[in-house]
Protein backbone atom coordinates (compact mmCIF):
# COMPACT_ATOMS: atom_id res chain seq x y z
CA UNK A 1 0.00 0.00 0.00
CA UNK A 2 2.78 2.42 0.86
CA UNK A 3 4.40 1.68 -2.46
CA UNK A 4 1.21 2.71 -4.22
CA UNK A 5 1.21 6.00 -2.36
CA UNK A 6 4.79 6.67 -3.32
CA UNK A 7 3.89 6.07 -6.95
CA UNK A 8 0.96 8.49 -6.80
CA UNK A 9 3.15 11.17 -5.32
CA UNK A 10 6.02 10.80 -7.74
CA UNK A 11 3.58 11.54 -10.54
CA UNK A 12 4.04 15.18 -9.54
CA UNK A 13 7.37 15.31 -7.74
CA UNK A 14 9.53 13.35 -5.40
CA UNK A 15 8.70 13.37 -1.74
CA UNK A 16 11.19 13.84 1.02
CA UNK A 17 11.52 11.45 3.91
CA UNK A 18 9.36 13.53 6.21
CA UNK A 19 6.49 13.63 3.76
CA UNK A 20 6.70 9.92 3.17
CA UNK A 21 6.56 9.38 6.90
CA UNK A 22 3.49 11.59 7.13
CA UNK A 23 1.79 9.56 4.43
CA UNK A 24 2.53 6.41 6.32
CA UNK A 25 1.13 8.00 9.45
CA UNK A 26 -2.00 9.04 7.57
CA UNK A 27 -2.56 5.48 6.45
CA UNK A 28 -2.08 4.26 9.98
CA UNK A 29 -4.52 6.85 11.27
CA UNK A 30 -7.12 5.61 8.77
CA UNK A 31 -6.60 2.03 9.91
CA UNK A 32 -6.90 3.05 13.52
CA UNK A 33 -9.84 5.44 13.23
CA UNK A 34 -11.82 3.55 10.60
CA UNK A 35 -10.92 -0.12 11.02
CA UNK A 36 -13.87 -1.17 8.86
CA UNK A 37 -12.54 0.71 5.82
CA UNK A 38 -11.39 -1.55 3.00
CA UNK A 39 -8.78 0.01 0.71
CA UNK A 40 -8.90 -2.76 -1.88
CA UNK A 41 -9.60 -1.41 -5.36
CA UNK A 42 -9.13 2.17 -4.22
CA UNK A 43 -6.08 4.18 -5.17
CA UNK A 44 -4.41 6.17 -2.39
CA UNK A 45 -3.66 9.70 -3.46
CA UNK A 46 -2.09 12.78 -1.93
CA UNK A 47 -3.10 16.28 -3.00
CA UNK A 48 -1.06 19.41 -2.31
CA UNK A 49 -3.64 21.92 -1.08
CA UNK A 50 -1.22 24.77 -0.40
CA UNK A 51 -0.99 24.99 3.36
CA UNK A 52 -1.84 21.34 3.86
CA UNK A 53 -1.78 17.93 2.29
CA UNK A 54 -4.96 15.98 1.71
CA UNK A 55 -4.59 12.21 1.77
CA UNK A 56 -7.49 10.10 0.54
CA UNK A 57 -8.42 7.18 -1.70
CA UNK A 58 -9.76 7.48 -5.23
CA UNK A 59 -12.80 5.36 -6.15
CA UNK A 60 -13.34 3.79 -9.57
CA UNK A 61 -14.99 6.27 -11.98
CA UNK A 62 -18.14 4.15 -12.11
CA UNK A 63 -18.81 4.52 -8.41
CA UNK A 64 -20.55 6.99 -6.17
CA UNK A 65 -19.25 7.14 -2.65
CA UNK A 66 -16.47 8.17 -0.40
CA UNK A 67 -13.38 7.29 1.53
CA UNK A 68 -11.40 8.45 4.54
CA UNK A 69 -9.73 11.85 4.21
CA UNK A 70 -6.72 12.85 6.29
CA UNK A 71 -5.65 16.48 6.45
CA UNK A 72 -1.96 16.98 7.21
CA UNK A 73 -0.85 20.45 8.25
CA UNK A 74 2.35 21.45 6.49
CA UNK A 75 3.61 23.73 9.24
CA UNK A 76 3.20 21.36 12.12
CA UNK A 77 3.64 18.27 9.96
CA UNK A 78 0.87 16.59 11.86
CA UNK A 79 -2.64 15.33 11.21
CA UNK A 80 -5.08 18.16 11.84
CA UNK A 81 -8.30 16.47 10.73
CA UNK A 82 -9.59 13.05 9.76
CA UNK A 83 -13.06 12.26 8.44
CA UNK A 84 -14.91 10.18 5.87
CA UNK A 85 -16.91 11.10 2.83
CA UNK A 86 -19.82 9.03 1.50
CA UNK B 1 1.33 -8.89 8.15
CA UNK B 2 1.92 -5.17 8.41
CA UNK B 3 3.38 -3.86 11.63
CA UNK B 4 2.01 -0.46 12.56
CA UNK B 5 4.35 1.86 14.40
CA UNK B 6 3.24 5.27 15.69
CA UNK B 7 5.38 8.15 14.51
CA UNK B 8 6.00 11.68 15.69
CA UNK B 9 4.69 10.74 19.10
CA UNK B 10 1.11 10.94 17.89
CA UNK B 11 -1.48 8.42 19.01
CA UNK B 12 -2.89 6.26 16.26
CA UNK B 13 -6.36 6.84 17.53
CA UNK B 14 -6.77 10.58 17.37
CA UNK B 15 -8.73 12.29 20.11
CA UNK B 16 -12.39 12.35 19.16
CA UNK B 17 -12.61 16.11 19.37
CA UNK B 18 -9.67 16.63 17.06
CA UNK B 19 -10.85 14.16 14.48
CA UNK B 20 -14.32 15.61 14.45
CA UNK B 21 -13.37 19.22 13.89
CA UNK B 22 -16.03 19.51 11.24
CA UNK B 23 -18.73 18.21 13.52
CA UNK B 24 -19.65 21.57 14.98
CA UNK B 25 -20.39 23.11 11.61
CA UNK B 26 -22.57 20.17 10.64
CA UNK B 27 -24.38 20.24 13.95
CA UNK B 28 -24.95 23.92 13.27
CA UNK B 29 -26.27 23.01 9.86
CA UNK B 30 -28.66 20.60 11.49
CA UNK B 31 -29.84 23.24 13.89
CA UNK B 32 -30.33 25.73 11.08
CA UNK B 33 -32.22 23.15 9.11
CA UNK B 34 -34.38 22.25 12.08
CA UNK B 35 -35.17 25.87 12.79
CA UNK B 36 -36.59 26.43 9.34
CA UNK B 37 -40.25 26.32 8.46
CA UNK B 38 -40.01 23.83 5.66
CA UNK B 39 -40.70 20.73 7.64
CA UNK B 40 -37.50 18.76 8.15
CA UNK B 41 -37.23 16.68 11.24
CA UNK B 42 -33.46 16.40 11.23
CA UNK B 43 -32.31 12.83 11.15
CA UNK B 44 -35.64 11.13 11.48
CA UNK B 45 -36.23 10.83 7.75
CA UNK B 46 -39.67 12.43 7.85
CA UNK B 47 -40.21 15.47 5.70
CA UNK B 48 -43.71 16.82 6.06
CA UNK B 49 -43.52 19.50 3.40
CA UNK B 50 -41.16 18.25 0.73
CA UNK B 51 -37.42 17.96 0.53
CA UNK B 52 -35.44 20.57 2.44
CA UNK B 53 -32.20 21.92 1.01
CA UNK B 54 -29.17 21.48 3.26
CA UNK B 55 -27.82 24.86 4.39
CA UNK B 56 -24.42 24.14 2.85
CA UNK B 57 -25.76 22.90 -0.49
CA UNK B 58 -25.34 24.70 -3.76
CA UNK B 59 -28.54 26.62 -4.56
CA UNK B 60 -30.16 24.89 -7.53
CA UNK B 61 -33.84 25.81 -8.04
CA UNK B 62 -34.01 23.48 -11.05
CA UNK B 63 -33.00 20.50 -8.92
CA UNK B 64 -35.12 21.57 -5.95
CA UNK B 65 -38.08 21.45 -8.33
CA UNK B 66 -37.17 17.88 -9.30
CA UNK B 67 -36.74 16.84 -5.67
CA UNK B 68 -40.13 18.24 -4.76
CA UNK B 69 -41.98 16.65 -7.65
CA UNK B 70 -44.56 14.38 -5.94
CA UNK B 71 -43.34 11.23 -7.68
CA UNK B 72 -39.66 11.91 -7.08
CA UNK B 73 -40.16 13.16 -3.53
CA UNK B 74 -42.00 9.98 -2.59
CA UNK B 75 -39.19 7.87 -4.08
CA UNK B 76 -36.60 9.92 -2.19
CA UNK B 77 -38.40 9.25 1.06
CA UNK B 78 -38.65 5.57 0.21
CA UNK B 79 -34.94 5.31 -0.66
CA UNK B 80 -33.97 7.23 2.47
CA UNK B 81 -35.93 4.87 4.70
CA UNK B 82 -34.55 1.83 2.85
CA UNK B 83 -30.99 3.02 3.44
CA UNK B 84 -31.59 2.64 7.20
CA UNK B 85 -30.16 6.07 8.12
CA UNK B 86 -30.93 5.78 11.82
CA UNK B 87 -30.12 2.12 12.36
CA UNK B 88 -29.92 -0.15 14.15
CA UNK B 89 -28.25 -2.50 11.73
CA UNK B 90 -26.34 -1.98 8.54
CA UNK B 91 -26.81 1.15 6.44
CA UNK B 92 -26.88 0.95 2.67
CA UNK B 93 -26.77 3.68 0.04
CA UNK B 94 -29.76 3.66 -2.31
CA UNK B 95 -30.48 5.65 -5.43
CA UNK B 96 -32.18 6.05 -8.78
CA UNK B 97 -32.10 7.86 -12.10
CA UNK B 98 -34.70 10.56 -12.79
CA UNK B 99 -36.15 10.80 -16.31
CA UNK B 100 -38.46 13.34 -17.90
CA UNK B 101 -41.10 12.47 -20.48
CA UNK B 102 -40.51 14.51 -23.65
CA UNK B 103 -44.22 15.09 -24.29
CA UNK B 104 -45.85 15.36 -20.89
CA UNK B 105 -42.91 16.56 -18.83
CA UNK B 106 -43.77 13.95 -16.21
CA UNK B 107 -40.89 12.69 -14.10
CA UNK B 108 -40.25 9.01 -13.42
CA UNK B 109 -37.49 7.07 -11.70
CA UNK B 110 -35.37 4.02 -12.51
CA UNK B 111 -33.80 2.41 -9.41
CA UNK B 112 -30.06 1.83 -9.24
CA UNK B 113 -28.94 -1.79 -8.83
CA UNK B 114 -29.14 -2.91 -5.22
CA UNK B 115 -25.36 -3.02 -4.79
CA UNK B 116 -24.76 -0.27 -2.26
CA UNK B 117 -22.59 -0.41 0.81
CA UNK B 118 -22.91 2.01 3.71
CA UNK B 119 -20.78 4.54 1.83
CA UNK B 120 -20.68 3.62 -1.85
CA UNK B 121 -22.85 2.63 -4.77
CA UNK B 122 -22.39 1.65 -8.43
CA UNK B 123 -25.31 3.03 -10.48
CA UNK B 124 -24.41 1.53 -13.86
CA UNK B 125 -25.29 3.33 -17.08
CA UNK B 126 -28.16 5.83 -17.34
CA UNK B 127 -31.37 4.28 -18.72
CA UNK B 128 -32.13 4.80 -22.38
CA UNK B 129 -35.88 4.88 -22.94
CA UNK B 130 -37.54 6.29 -26.07
CA UNK B 131 -39.41 9.51 -25.39
CA UNK B 132 -37.63 10.12 -22.10
CA UNK B 133 -34.54 12.06 -21.15
CA UNK B 134 -32.46 11.49 -18.01
CA UNK B 135 -32.42 14.76 -16.09
CA UNK B 136 -30.61 13.71 -12.93
CA UNK B 137 -29.78 11.01 -10.44
CA UNK B 138 -30.34 10.64 -6.73
CA UNK B 139 -28.64 8.74 -3.93
CA UNK B 140 -28.63 8.67 -0.15
CA UNK B 141 -25.92 9.52 2.38
CA UNK B 142 -27.13 7.52 5.38
CA UNK B 143 -24.09 7.94 7.64
CA UNK B 144 -23.99 10.64 10.32
CA UNK B 145 -21.48 13.28 11.28
CA UNK B 146 -21.17 11.52 14.60
CA UNK B 147 -19.92 8.47 12.74
CA UNK B 148 -17.18 10.61 11.21
CA UNK B 149 -18.87 11.27 7.87
CA UNK B 150 -19.25 14.50 5.93
CA UNK B 151 -22.74 14.96 4.53
CA UNK B 152 -22.00 16.76 1.26
CA UNK B 153 -21.14 15.22 -2.15
CA UNK B 154 -17.79 13.42 -2.24
CA UNK B 155 -15.22 14.03 -4.96
CA UNK B 156 -16.31 10.71 -6.50
CA UNK B 157 -19.93 11.93 -6.49
CA UNK B 158 -18.87 15.10 -8.30
CA UNK B 159 -16.75 13.18 -10.80
CA UNK B 160 -19.57 10.74 -11.55
CA UNK B 161 -22.06 13.55 -12.24
CA UNK B 162 -19.56 15.14 -14.59
CA UNK B 163 -18.91 11.87 -16.41
CA UNK B 164 -22.60 11.07 -17.03
CA UNK B 165 -23.39 14.70 -17.80
CA UNK B 166 -26.39 15.07 -15.50
CA UNK B 167 -26.72 16.66 -12.06
CA UNK B 168 -26.97 14.79 -8.79
CA UNK B 169 -29.28 15.00 -5.80
CA UNK B 170 -28.41 13.64 -2.36
CA UNK B 171 -30.56 13.10 0.71
CA UNK B 172 -28.42 13.44 3.83
CA UNK B 173 -29.00 13.88 7.54
CA UNK B 174 -28.91 17.66 7.13
CA UNK B 175 -31.16 17.87 4.09
CA UNK B 176 -30.82 17.75 0.31
CA UNK B 177 -27.60 18.48 -1.55
CA UNK B 178 -27.58 19.45 -5.22
CA UNK B 179 -24.52 19.39 -7.47
CA UNK B 180 -23.14 18.68 -10.90
CA UNK B 181 -23.65 19.92 -14.46
CA UNK B 182 -26.15 22.71 -15.10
Amino acid sequence: MITQVDYAITMERSMDTTEQSLISEAEQAVISRFPDFKAEGKKPILKDMGDHWEFTYELPATMLGGAPVVIIDKKTKSISQIYRTQ
Amino acid sequence: MIEITPRFDQPLDLPRGKGDQGASEFNLALEESDSGTSGTSGTTGTLAQGQVTAPKSEKRPDLEKIANDPVVSAEIDKAWTASNPNGPGAKKEKGFWVSKDDKTGALSVTPFPDNGTNDSLTPGSPPSEPGKKVVGFFHTHPNTTGEGYKQEPSSADEAFAKSVGVPGLIRSHDGMYYYGPK
